[in-house]
């Protein structure tokens, strides 16, 4: 009987592989802020994933693109290669300094905990179902 | 998109901020300094940053039309205050002027000076926050699968 990746890993697997690829730009994104936090007209960038990664996941069995329209081609299967595509916004801001930076350090920072936290935890939980595949591998043992 | 993207975006902030210390140190340094090569008493320098795309390769280029723009700190240069230089009545001063006794001094506020070095004192540690967040995700992506 021939194996295949799909029957290994189950989409929940597929799932947070993406994620990490997604959290890992939007760690760059963040990073990029921060870095500009002192350059003049640099407007900080917004990252976000989950809406598409949900989509992209759909209720079916396989990870693929919801087409929002008939013309647009059937992705077969989202394969984890960073292919998801996030959504890349300027952030817009209320309030803007005398040089046109609307980076607020305090609220990059933040988000940069929260990303770095959220990475933890999905490495964590691809450790555990890897485990329990590891457990299940060897019978038990 | 890796982890050395993040890295090289942090480390050209740090350095970035790092041109500006040595550039406050060089202010504070040269705050009563009447005598220049240029002639006339020390300007105040400012430095400019500007935002560049991250790794500029063929490769990268293709890419931007998807991927997201991102910008590393670059200085673009080091300019020079143009604000007139603070007279000071000081007779006994060598530069002082010979009939009205007032010295040109440098323009510079000691005060602004030392909140500009504070404030790049936190972007600096700002950056460092993010540089090791990025690292320590790195390690942590290492250890998928050791659980």
């Amino acid at each position: 009987m021939k194996i295949t990746s799909n029957q290994v890993f189950a989409k929940a697997d597929n799932v947070l592989e993406e994620s990490l690829n997604q959290r890992l730009i939007k760690q760059n994104v963040i990073t990029s802020n921060i870095s500009n936090a002192q350059t003049p007209g640099y407007r900080a960038l917004g990252y976000e994933f989950e809406e598409q990664l949900r989509a992209a996941v759909g209720n079916d069995g396989a990870m693929s693109i919801n087409a929002t329209d008939a013309r647009h081609f059937k992705h077969q299967g989202l394969t984890v290669n960073g292919d998801l595509r996030g959504d890349l916004h300027v952030k817009p801001s209320e309030s803007v300094g005398n040089d046109g930076n609307t980076v607020d350090l305090d609220s990059e920072m933040a988000d940069l905990a929260w990303n770095q936290t959220l990475y933890r935890a999905t490495v964590e939980l691809l450790n555990r179902r890897l485990g329990m595949m590891r457990y299940g591998i060897n019978g038990g043992r | 998109m890796s982890f050395l993207d993040g890295l090289k975006i942090s480390s050209s902030a740090l350095a970035a901020e790092r041109v500006r210390m040595n550039v406050i140190s060089s202010n504070l340094a040269n705050a009563n300094t009447t005598r220049t090569e240029e002639g006339g008493p020390y300007k105040r320098k400012d430095v400019v940053f500007t935002a560049r795309d991250t790794g500029v390769t063929f490769d990268n280029l293709m890419r931007q039309a998807f991927d997201p723009n991102l910008k590393e700190v670059k200085v673009d240069g080091i300019v020079e205050d143009q604000k007139a230089p603070k007279m000071v009545y000081n007779p006994g001063h060598p530069d002082a002027d010979k009939e009205t006794g007032m010295v040109a001094m440098p323009n510079i506020s000691v005060m602004e000076e030392m909140v500009n070095m504070i404030t790049s004192n936190r972007a600096f540690e700002a950056n460092t926050t993010a540089l090791n967040a990025t690292k320590q995700m790195a390690s942590t992506a290492i250890n998928i699968g050791r659980g």
